[in-house]
């Protein structure tokens, strides 16, 4: 269950980063480069989050 | 400012085309790019999230239990909370709104509380309560509901048969069909459950006395319990059955609300970083600006 949340986890976040960045700019360039710029942003701090619990649970 | 190069065309026709339905009030602005975005960005958002809770996660009212019984049965409005949820879900727009018509349904009255009007030939899952004498038991059982009412223009009193599922046959007293003869309980018509709460006395096997009753629930449509207020029981069922699923769900749909008050912004006042093709100020423009001051003192 865990891992099935996780992975979707990915696909929302990369929605989400690339719906609030259209809410940021018109230039569609600067859109889908300010959101991949998000997302991967995002995803390495949820990575880096979800690490430390890993580490602090065990 | 906003940068004339975006077409706001008329802004508050934009802003309610896209609180209605997301994307529409940038495709009426011809901005389709961003529109597409916010159409399926914001759709698959709601719909996953949907479709992740069961259909459950989307409801404007929550109902308070104020007796011992379950809120299905009461026939005047039920006493209930708004959802705090809801106040972004509802930005969503077309696909949130359906909560506030059933809203406006479960507020009526409903005389079906207790009443039937018609019959009843569904599948049946509750609990069977016995009365042999001193000793009571109570049993779960699944099975085959057919129920009329004594009356043809309806009645407060049923008979009809529970025929039990294999599985629930009690092998010390294998009786596979239940008479029901008698007073009747059928739960609210409108109830954000999928389960209609039914209750129904047992006729013994001469006819003459009851000696128990049937407590259940029986399916209720897909148009009488979607997006409907409910009550804690059934969100506990909810998070019981689906667990951290249903939180996820939950959070999906209010993430997709929040994301089109943002593009309802956007559609009325344009991008809020700007253009996107701007050039941050460069310091050799810094530079220049210093060196012309002094010069201009001078």
């Amino acid at each position: 269950m865990d891992l099935q949340l996780i992975t979707q986890a990915i696909p929302i976040t990369a929605i989400v980063c690339l719906v609030y960045t259209a809410t940021r700019f018109e230039l569609r360039e600067k859109i889908i480069s300010a959101s991949r710029a998000m997302f991967l942003k995002t995803l390495g701090v949820l990575t880096g989050i979800y690490l430390f619990l890993i580490w602090f649970s065990s | 400012m906003t940068d004339p190069r975006v077409p706001l065309k008329n802004p508050l026709l934009a802003a309610v085309l896209a609180l209605v339905i997301p994307g529409a009030g940038h495709w009426y602005q011809e901005r389709k790019f961003k529109s597409v975005i916010f159409f399926c960005g914001i759709l698959t958002l709601h719909f996953w999230g949907t479709f992740l809770g069961h259909g459950q996660p989307v409801y404007s009212h929550v109902v308070v239990r104020s007796t011992p019984d379950s809120p299905q049965y009461e026939d005047s409005e039920p006493r209930s909370s708004f959802s705090w949820g809801y106040a972004a879900q509802a930005f969503t727009g077309l696909p949130a709104w359906p909560a506030l018509i059933q809203r406006g349904r479960f507020k009526k009255t409903d005389d079906t509380v207790g009443f039937l009007d018609h019959a009843i030939d569904e599948q049946f899952v509750g609990v069977l309560k016995l009365d042999e004498g001193l000793e009571s038991s109570r049993r779960a059982v699944t099975g085959h509901l057919q129920v009329r009412p004594a009356a043809e223009e309806g009645s407060r009193n049923v008979s009809g048969t529970l025929t039990l599922d294999e599985s629930s046959i009690d092998p010390e007293n294998p009786i596979r069909e239940i008479q029901l003869e008698g007073p009747f309980r059928q739960g609210r018509k409108v109830f954000g459950s999928p389960w209609r709460r039914i209750a129904c006395s047992i006729q013994a096997a001469d006819g003459a006395e009851s000696f128990g009753e049937i407590e259940g629930s029986v399916p209720r449509s897909f148009l009488n319990w979607f997006q409907a207020p409910r009550d804690n029981e059934e969100l506990d069922r909810m998070s019981g059955s689906l667990a951290r699923q249903f939180d996820v769900a939950s959070v999906c749909t209010w993430i997709a609300g929040l994301l089109n008050l943002l593009a309802i912004w956007d559609a009325a006042q344009g991008p809020a970083y700007g253009y996107g093709d701007e050039q941050p100020p460069t310091r050799t423009d810094e530079e220049e600006k210093e060196e012309e001051e002094p010069n201009e003192k001078t």
